[in-house]
């Protein structure tokens, strides 16, 4: 049953965030706030868009729970492999670190 | 336009369209886990290579993968209002959005290729096509090879969506769909949202390295 | 019964003869080829399942046979070491994606679900069909591949190996690609139908225990199964064209292959057992006539026995080069999988308290799936301890372990299955002493066959290895023994079953008195099922009411 109803006003707006985030994204990239918080800004910013896109233009605004139980499913498996995976050679503690630039003979 | 035809193991259209969208739904959650080992590769050799890695990275051209963002987003909002006005009957005009949004997605392709062949140019390639001799160092080639396997995937998805916009956009054209018929295009619309989001992570991840 | 019906109008009267029994039954309904290859009826389309499935079974049994026979004597014996690399791999991949994983499902689950939900058939007949299709065409791909070189790497495909090996690996990381894409299919099918097609009266709290392990193995399939996909399609290319994106040579790194291998591939144990609890769950209470000890326990188990698989897969690379954090990780999540599997055990061990037990042929293979399931997943919790995987792993302590559960536990569930809705899928009796007879020398041949292996990878025998010194010979010939026995027996089980087939005895619509909804129709089902959805005002357990109280409570006509 549609209680909640997406317009088209609500589209248009809903495109002009994205446009307006994206650029906001690339500011960001040029402001050089180091590597880390640089990607964790841009996946934040990421995610606000795709909440948009799922709410707005895929309408789970209106739609039962079920249907968004399944985006929360399956963002929380993709942030389980991406995490116990990149853990792995992070947590290293044999991998062979990069060589030293300095430490290489200038011939 | 025709109706929706009652199959016989559901008890109500609602009921039958309902099922359609949730089916969906499943499968496009089962889509996203494909491209979600590739997020968990990427962060596995970014991590393993953080400086190398970056420098992979600054091959892409920032202003093209912009431009195709802004092209994919836009083409989501033509489908989104296409969906909405063939939910309101304008079957006609919901047709003409959704060919808009495969010019789109065109125009994505074209761009994606002209930084394909810049690539090739630049001998900014996968692993496997370099020797021993020529070869980057090892975290700039993980780089470049995800960058070539994940755009690829991705546009993949791009084509496989665009043949469903298609579909759904002879059907509109037809007035096969309309107020009381449109999950086809309601579907077709899903998977290509899809296709955008994913691009959304794409973008940040290989393209926003200063 | 005619008394029970008094005051009642005609209409509403009840056919002994089950719901559908004015209708033919739907093996008579249509006939010819192209009435069967194009049906979209669930109960045709999971007979053309059993058929394929049961050809692979074969087909993955032969490969074992032949393996086990050559590990008769310490060295050579009837094949070459490259050919023995291809039967232990091409065994692997026949038995987990052309039986395994598809078997109870396509097979049962096909046929029952719909019947269980009070349904005409499954929410999309058409991609049913296609599921169909699509397993077919996936091992056609895989068997051409096996003519086309094979393959020599394992079911695992480890990198840099697999990316080398000169054998047919590309198009066998493309055949289970495809064979993924069935099953996913088959899972949005079962899902989408449990959603959206439950009879009126017939809440979750209300279904078939079968159903809910059906839901939980669904849903480890549509999440895991597109990881596999990927990593193989990486391996494809990696074989194919050299994408070199696990290769060491470019920076690349193996053990990432084994992570995306290993996160399908934990839960994809889950889901070849998961099924196998879902017949067990049936067949406990109906040959107790008991409703289980708890019926939230094993409802909410499969869940998270779906769910808390997802947490554990790095178990299998504890000697990998994985880092100690993640084996910690991995390890101390391990424990809790086990967790949910017991409380099944219990609950089932405990339905069968004050119930008045049947000893059929389905009841006397849910007493071996007890004993062989509960040895096999004890030892899993052993190898999945980190430190003593350190000995074990690689050798024949774990081959052992997965084949008591695989072979203990799902062969012996699709065989309890198998004779249980064999009355309702094909109208006939099985007869019950070959049924009995065959079952005890299927549990000798499996005790035979692999309980030695125990023995031998405790002291160290390697798994996947041509010879090995001799003093492992007596244990080896023991297990190839038991292999040969076993072979027999399932063949004799088999024949049992094709006999009744046509000489059977006719069997009427609940020979065991069942109280789930698939006995509800007539045996074997009309080709809709029932006339009008069923309303279903009890549970599927209520064995405290007479059969006609349960009929009258679950009306479908």
């Amino acid at each position: 049953m549609i209680r909640a109803h997406v317009t088209a006003t609500n589209t248009l707006v809903a495109w002009l965030a994205l446009v307006g985030l994206t650029f906001f994204s690339f500011g960001a990239s040029r402001v050089g706030l180091g590597a880390g918080a640089e990607l964790a800004v841009a996946l934040t910013i990421s995610a606000t868009k795709t909440i948009i896109v799922l709410f707005i233009f895929m309408h789970l605004v209106e739609q039962r729970f079920a249907n968004r139980l399944i985006v929360i499913v399956t963002f929380l498996f993709i942030v389980l492999l991406v995490t116990l995976m990149a853990a792995d050679p992070i947590t290293r503690k044999t991998f062979p670190k990069a060589p030293d630039p300095s430490s290489r003979p200038v011939d | 336009m025709s109706a929706v035809e009652l199959a016989d193991q559901f008890e109500s259209v609602e009921k039958q369209e309902h099922a359609a969208r949730l089916g969906m739904w499943f499968f496009l959650g089962s889509e996203t886990l494909l491209f979600g080992g590739l997020f968990a590769l990427y962060a596995s050799y970014r991590a393993m290579y953080p400086f190398e890695f970056h420098q992979a990275l600054l091959h892409n051209d920032t202003m093209l993968g912009t431009v195709n963002t802004l092209v994919l987003i836009t083409s989501s909002f033509t489908v989104a209002l296409a969906v909405h006005y063939v939910r309101m009957d304008r079957s006609r005009l919901a047709a003409l959005l959704l060919g808009l949004s495969t010019a789109f997605g065109v125009t994505f392709l074209v761009i994606k290729f002209v930084e394909y062949g810049d690539h090739i140019r630049h001998h900014v390639l996968p692993a496997g096509m370099y020797s021993m001799a020529d070869s980057p160092p090892g975290g700039v080639v993980m780089g470049q090879t995800l960058y070539w396997f994940m755009t690829a995937l991705h546009a993949l998805h791009v084509v496989a969506g665009m043949i469903l916009l298609g579909i759904a956009a002879v059907g509109c054209a037809r007035r096969r769909y309309g107020r009381s018929r449109f999950i086809v295009v309601e579907n077709s619309g899903l998977y290509w949202h899809l296709v955008d989001i994913v691009w959304i992570f794409l973008w940040p991840l290989f393209y926003l390295a200063k | 019964m005619s008394d029970a019906t008094l005051g009642m109008d005609a209409d509403a009267r009840m056919d002994p003869r089950g719901a559908g029994a004015t209708h033919p039954d739907y093996m008579r309904a249509e006939s010819g080829l192209r009435s069967w290859l194009l049906t979209k009826d669930h109960k045709r389309i999971a007979l053309m399942f059993y058929g394929a499935v049961l050809l692979f079974l074969g087909l993955g049994g032969i490969f074992a046979l032949i393996l086990r026979t050559e590990l008769l004597t310490p060295e050579a014996t009837i094949i070459d070491p490259a050919t023995y690399n291809q039967m232990f791999t091409l065994h692997g991949v026949t038995m987990v994606w052309l039986f395994m994983i598809p078997a109870i499902p396509t097979v049962f689950g096909n046929f029952a679900l719909p019947l269980m939900l009070g349904a005409k058939d499954l929410a999309f007949p058409r991609l049913n069909l296609l599921s169909f299709y699509v397993y077919v065409a996936s091992a056609v791909i895989i068997l051409g591949a096996m003519v086309a070189g094979g393959a020599d790497t394992g079911w695992t495909f480890y990198v840099p190996y697999s990316s080398t090996s000169p054998t047919a690996v590309t198009w066998m990381g493309i055949g289970i690609f495809v064979n993924g894409m069935s099953s996913i299919m088959t899972a949005i099918n079962f899902v989408v139908s449990t959603h959206t097609l439950r009879a009126t009266g017939l809440r979750w709290q209300r279904l078939p225990l079968f159903v809910w392990a059906i839901y939980g193995t669904s849903i480890i399939i549509l999440f895991a199964t597109p990881v596999l996909g990927l990593s193989l399609v990486l391996v494809a290319l990696d074989h194919g064209l050299g994408l070199g994106i696990f290769d060491p040579r470019y920076g690349g790194d193996p053990v990432l292959f084994q992570h995306l291998f290993w996160f399908y591939s934990h839960p994809a144990v889950y889901i070849m057992i998961l099924p196998a609890f879902a017949v067990i769950s049936e067949v406990v209470c109906t040959y107790s006539q008991r409703p289980p000890a708890s019926y939230r326990a094993i409802a909410y188990s499969s869940l998270g026995i779906a769910f808390g698989g997802f947490f554990t897969w790095g178990h299998h690379m504890f000697v990998a080069g994985m880092s100690e954090f993640d084996a910690g990780a991995f390890g101390g999540l391990s424990m809790f999988v086990a967790i949910f599997s017991a409380i099944k055990v219990f609950t089932w061990v405990a339905t069968l308290r004050g119930g008045s037990i049947a000893f059929q042929t389905p009841m006397l293979y849910f007493l071996w799936f007890l004993f062989l399931f509960v040895f096999g997943g004890m030892t899993g919790v052993a190898v999945a301890t980190q430190s003593l995987d350190v000995h074990w792993h690689d050798g024949y302590f774990v081959v052992a372990h997965f084949h008591f559960i695989m072979v203990g536990g799902t062969l012996t569930a699709f065989l309890a299955g198998a004779h249980y809705w064999f009355p309702k899928m094909f109208g006939k009796l099985y007869d019950e002493r070959v049924g009995l007879v065959a079952s005890v020398a299927v549990f000798i041949g499996f005790v035979f066959t692999f309980l030695p292996q125990f023995l031998l990878g405790n002291a160290g025998m390697p798994r996947r290895y041509y010879s090995y010194p001799p003093q492992y010979q007596w244990l080896n010939v023991l297990s190839t023994g038991g292999a040969w026995l076993l072979g027999a027996a399932l063949l004799l089980a088999l024949v049992n079953l094709v006999v009744a087939l046509k000489w059977g005895r006719r069997a009427g619509p609940n020979p065991w008195g069942s109280r789930s909804f698939e006995w509800i129709t007539s045996s074997p089902p009309s080709k809709h099922n029932f006339d009008v959805t069923p309303i279903i005002e009890r549970t599927p357990y209520d064995y405290h009411l007479s059969e006609e109280d349960a009929r009258e409570r679950s009306r479908a006509s």
